[in-house]
Order: C-alpha cells, then structure tokens, then sequence
C-alpha cells in the first residue's frame, strides 16, 4: 500500500476511535440497594382507555394504555428520572435513558435494585436508537427534542413533555406521570406532600410585609473556563421561585431576564445590593466550605454586611443541589425558609424533612443514613 | 482513467453506497437491517420509510450541495481555501440557530427559519457591502465584505453563547452546530427542494463557464463572458442551496472545502468534469459519515465531527505529502 493511503488510514483510525471513546456512555455505578419497602410497592388503579392529555409542550399525548416501556431522553435528565422514580410503577417500565454526564445518574443506584439493567443510550439518540429500545412511551425534556419528538411520531411511537422548571409545571408533571401509569392517587399523594409544605411557610410569612423580608441574593459561584464568575438565576427559574416561596425578597430581579439563564454580575453591584442573607450555589467540581471560607476571608466580600453576620451560605446539596428542578426543591424552600425566619420555623426538623423526602423514593431510614446522609451539605456558611 | 469514465464510476458507488445505506441502522439489530425484517417488522419498515429513507436522501443532496458550492466558491474566488461559509453563510446559520434557542423559545421550526434567514441574509449583507467598498474588483471587494459579514455573525454568536443558558440552551446550540441528520423527515426534505434543485440545475448548467469566470475580469469580458452578473448567479445559486441544507442540517463542515480539491485530483482542473466529479464525491463522503454517525453507537454522533476529523486528516495527509507542493 502507498505510503500516503497508510498514513491517511493511521489519521482517521486514530481520530475515529476518539470520537468512539468520548461518544461510548461509560457503565452504570453498580451498588448494593436498599430493598423496597412495602409502603412504595406499586399500586396501579385500573385506568380508562385511552389516555389522553395535554402535555408540558401543551401537545396533546394519546395513549392506548399505560406503557409498558418507557425511554427518557432530553436535557438534564436527572430531573425527569428523580420525578419518575416517585412513582414506584415506573421502576420496571423504565428500560432505557440517555446519558449526558459521566454516570446515568449518581442517586438510583441506591434506590433501585434494578437499575444497572437499565439500557444507556449515548448523548443525542435519533429516533431509530430509541426504537431499538422497544418503547411505548418516550419522556423527553429540552430545546431540540422537539425535533425527536417530529420523528418519533413519523414511527408512531408516542413522546411525553416534562417541564420541570417551576412548581405549577412540576405539579402538572407529577399529574400526568400518574395519570401516564395508572397510578392517579399516588400522583395526589405527591403533590399533597409538597403542597402542604409550601402552605405551612406561606401561613407562617403571611404577615410579613414586602419591605420587611430579608433582602436576598442567590448566586451561581462557578469557575467555568477557568475564571471565576458570580451569576443571578432567571425570573422564572426555580432558584428565584425557591427565594420567594421562602419569604424572601430576592434582590436581582432587577437585573434577571425571564428566560435567559444565569446572568453574570459582579462585586459591585452586589456591593450596591448590599444583602441582608447571601447563598451561594456553588457548582460540584468545587468545595463549597472551601470557597466560603475564602469568601469570607476576601477583604472585598468581608465588607458586605451578610457576610458581616455571618448569613453568607452555601446552598445545600446531597447527591445533587436542591435548588434545580429537581423533586429535592421542596427541600430548598423548607432550608430557606429555616435560614431566613430561624424564629418562625425553629419547630422544622431539616433531618425529618429529609428522611421524608427520600422516602417517597423508597429510602428508609437506614438507606437514607447510609447513601445520603453523608453527602448532604447543609450548614456551610 | 478519463475523467468520464471516472464520473461514471463515481457515480456507480453513489448508487451502490445508497443502497447499502438503506439497510445500515441500529433497528432491530445494530449496524444491519435484514431484508426479511422489512417485511416482517412493521416499525422496522416505518422506521426505514419514513426516516431512514428522506435521511439518507439529505444526505446525499447535502453532499451535492456542499461540494458543488464549494467548488463554485473556490473558482468564482480563485482561491483554494474558501467554502459555502464564506460570505457569511454558515456564521449567519449559525447565529440565526443561536437566536431561534436563547430568545426565540427553541422549537426546531423556528431554528431552521430563523437559521435560513440569517444565512440569507449574510449573502445579501456581504453583496450590499461589497457594493459600498470603493477599491478593487468585485472579486476583492466581495471577499473583504465576506470576511465582514462574518465576523460580525461570529462575535454576536459568541454574546448569545455568552448569555445563554449553561445547562439548558448552550449544549442545544453547540450540538445545532455540530451538525447531524438526526431530525430529517420527508417533510424537511420535501421543505429544501425547491431551492436545492433549481440550485443545482444552474449550477451544473453553468459549469463550463466556470472555467471563464476563474480567469481576471478583462481576460473573461473578452471571452465573451459577463463576469459580474454571472458569478453572482453561480454565487446566489450556491449560497442559497447551502442556507437551505444547513438550516436543516445546521453546520456541516470541511465537506466544501476538502471534496473540490480531491476532485481536482481525481479529475483535472477543467470544471465541466469537476463539478459533477465534486457532487459525487461529497454525497459518498457524507453518505459514508452519516451511516457511521447514525449507526456506530447508541446516540448520534454529530455529523459534523465526523465529516471535520476525516477532512481534517484527509487535509494533513495532504500537507505532508511528497508528491504535493506549491509550483512558484
């Protein structure tokens, strides 16, 4: 063979396999699981046929029964996988998911038996992949799945929205998972768990008027490209919701765009604010005790009058933050509220309200103690 | 060989490679689809009818596309190193995409409009300010205006890539960018046809003037040639069946720049054999990426890594070629 065709054969080797390895979805982490306890063991009600909703994209989805295998894919799939796993019915319709980080996810392992058996998709499946999987029932969440979803219904299988960025759209996700699964009553359960919680600091901050809340600023802390940035979260994002559900007045709406993402600001104006409670959401690659301290040594943030007294917080995190979207929202309003009324809310037990949580997936106490417990960051400030 | 026999031969693989292409996937096994499951496997058949087969067939115009325009570009500018992207096409495409995810709500309609008009746009933005330039021949001036549009795409991309969402808009607009086939159905492709055929027709019909219009304005005007008005015809008909295929397909690189040198090699400087020489040789080039990027692994692999690695390498192979060098 002529030297020229070996090299160029040798190039594109070389450059095809690392694509394959950057591409390839590593394995699951294997674990050893808790048990499921009897009070999650799936009770499906028999559901009318078919079923027919308006789904988060405000698509309406028609099902001829509650599917038997379902695939999720989209952006952040954690989120939909965590609200999936509320409902114990899903745990053995779930057959595949698509991997965008380095593990599926790093929660489920320990709370299903099952979910190393679960197939991996690599990021960005077309539909044919997805088909491969046998789905009735495909939940997709992002931007570009819209397109998927074109294709998906060209092959007649049925795709579901998940929002997920706000409660209104979480309740509504929650209700048409339960509704998706036969399981109606437990989708109630849920939205009673998190409703009622929400009613309990709504009572105790009614009488607080709008010039009396803590003034708050909630803050992305990252290091992305390798500088180091402070960004106020979205109007309508969870983060800003969680401040107001709490009590709090959130300084930066000012500054916030509705939809476009975290907006970098920086120490003076945050200077200019001047906060009364400051948290930081610190991203994962960093440690967050280790970044308050600094902070709180830093001769310009040591001037702030939140970090003055001491109200300068990392906001808390187990496996992941419970400032997104995800089912552990519940847990940041309950922290904020703890952090921001101490008077009004010194009867709230975080630790109970944990157990909780996790229970709805299935974790009891032992597991809980085991798994999360020694990962939750609670009281970094 | 001649270069006819070498075009029908070309064209032969085409044929032998689209067929092969309709059985590659991963349903219901990997890599193959056997004739007897598209008989017996009604989603097996749906999935190959309604969505192998329009993509395939984007595939195969969008190497056409790309490589004819590629070709167009680099005689009309007499420079070897330009593509499509070069009047602000692709930066435009790019930047309409980047505005349809962060402000505009991100559906994939209103990406692939918003991706067309702005590429649209860059052409007409690089003609008007070529218009204005008050040195040089219309060649310069349309490079220089060129190199303008794009700039100017590519600094406001980087703000909306600046702004945008971390977790949830920017790795939709880098994979947009990346390029991939993933969401072709026959509607998108019946969408591009109106501009990609008449496209192509002009193109093609007018390759044997490309040899005239590659030549200096005076030495093309005495040939009977009208330079201006031609090559902006060339130009029009080869950035917009690009705009039209990169809003479907977003940016899908090296494949007009690498292809019309390869068939220059293959087929001789005269573009009468190397335009059509050049379609050929980019469909087999992305037909080939695109059934490893839809077939090798459990997602997708974004079309255009694969077509950049392979050009890319095919490129410093090039460069480091003995028998390849520069005659002064």
């Amino acid at each position: 063979m002529n030297p020229l065709r070996i090299r160029f054969a040798l190039t594109l080797c070389v450059l095809i396999a690392s694509i394959a390895a950057a591409c390839a979805p590593s394995l699951p982490p294997t674990s050893t699981p808790p048990s499921l306890p009897p009070e999650v063991s799936p009770t499906v009600a028999p559901t009318q046929m078919p079923i027919t909703l308006v789904d988060a994209a405000g698509q309406t989805v028609e099902l001829k029964g509650p599917p038997s295998r379902v695939v999720l894919v989209g952006r952040a799939p954690y989120m939909g996988l965590h609200l999936l796993y509320l409902f114990p019915s899903a745990w053995d319709k779930l057959v595949g998911l698509e991997q965008k980080g380095p593990t599926p996810d790093d929660f489920l392992p320990y709370v299903d038996p099952n979910w190393s058996r679960k197939s991996i998709l690599a990021a960005g499946p077309n539909a044919e992949q997805i088909a491969a999987l046998k789905p009735d029932l495909v939940l997709m969440k992002g931007f570009l799945v819209d397109g998927l979803s074109k294709t998906l219904a060209e092959v007649k299988i049925p795709s579901l929205y998940l929002a997920l960025e706000t409660p209104e759209q979480f309740y509504q996700d929650v209700t048409n998972m339960g509704k998706v699964l036969g399981e109606p009553q437990r989708a109630e359960q849920i939205v009673s768990y998190y409703q009622e919680r929400l009613e309990r600091i709504k009572q105790r901050t009614a009488d607080i008027s709008e010039d009396q809340k803590p003034r708050v600023l909630l803050l992305e802390y990252t290091d992305r490209g390798g500088s180091l940035a402070v960004k106020v979260p979205a109007r309508s994002w969870m983060q800003t919701i969680e401040v107001q559900l709490a009590g709090g007045h959130p300084l930066w709406l000012e500054q916030a765009t509705q939809t476009d993402g975290w907006t970098v600001t920086n120490l003076e104006q945050v200077a200019l604010w001047n906060p009364d409670k400051i948290f930081l959401v610190i991203t994962y690659t960093m440690n967050a005790r280790t970044i308050v301290a600094r902070l709180k040594e830093d001769p310009l943030w040591s001037k702030l009058k939140a970090v003055q007294n001491n109200e300068l917080y990392a906001f808390p995190a187990d496996l992941y933050g419970w400032d997104n979207a995800d089912p552990r929202w519940i847990l940041g309003v309950n922290w904020l509220a703890t952090r921001m009324y101490p008077e009004r809310f010194s009867d709230i037990d975080m630790n109970a309200e944990i157990y909780q949580l996790f229970g709805l997936f299935g974790m009891d106490k032992a597991a809980v103690d085991e798994h999360i417990m020694p990962v939750v960051q609670m009281d970094v400030h | 060989m001649t270069p006819i026999r070498l075009t029908w031969l070309l064209m032969a693989l085409v044929v032998v490679t689209l067929a092969i292409s309709f059985f590659m996937g991963r349903y219901p096994t990997p890599y193959f689809t056997s004739p007897a499951a598209l008989v017996n496997d009604l989603m097996a058949r749906s999935l190959v009818l309604n969505l192998r087969v329009p993509r395939i067939l984007t595939a195969f115009l969008l190497g056409i596309v790309l490589s004819a325009s590629g070709t167009v570009f680099q005689l009309v500018f007499r420079n070897p190193l330009v593509d499509s992207g070069f009047l602000g096409v692709s930066p435009g495409a790019a930047f309409g995409a980047s505005v349809a995810i962060v402000l505009l709500g991100g559906r994939s309609a209103t990406i692939q409009l918003c991706a067309a008009g702005f590429a649209m746009l860059g052409l007409l933005g690089s003609a008007f300010l070529a218009r204005q330039v008050r040195f040089g021949d219309w060649t310069l001036r349309l490079v220089l205006a060129g190199i303008a549009v794009s700039a100017l795409y590519t600094s406001a991309t980087g703000v909306l890539k600046y702004v945008a969402d971390p977790v949830r808009q920017l790795p939709d607009i880098t994979f947009w960018m990346l390029g991939g086939l993933w969401a072709i159905t026959w509607r998108d492709l019946l969408q591009i046809l109106p501009v990609v055929i008449p496209s192509l027709i002009v193109i093609y019909l007018m390759r044997w003037r490309l040899n005239l219009l590659s030549m200096r304005d005076e030495t093309a005007f005495s040939l009977g040639a009208t330079p201006g008005r031609e090559r902006f015809v060339l130009l029009l008909a080869a950035t917009a069946s690009a705009a039209a295929l990169v809003s479907k397909c977003g940016q899908v690189g090296w494949v007009g720049l690498i292809i019309p040198h390869i068939a220059r090699r293959l087929l001789g400087s005269d573009a009468r054999h190397v335009v059509p020489g050049s379609m050929l040789l980019g469909s087999l080039f992305v037909l080939w990426c695109d059934d490893v990027a839809r077939t090798v692994l459990t997602g997708e692999i974004p079309l255009g890594i694969l077509t950049s690695f392979v050009g890319a390498a095919f490129f410093l192979t090039m460069l480091t070629h003995r028998r390849v060098g520069v005659q002064r």
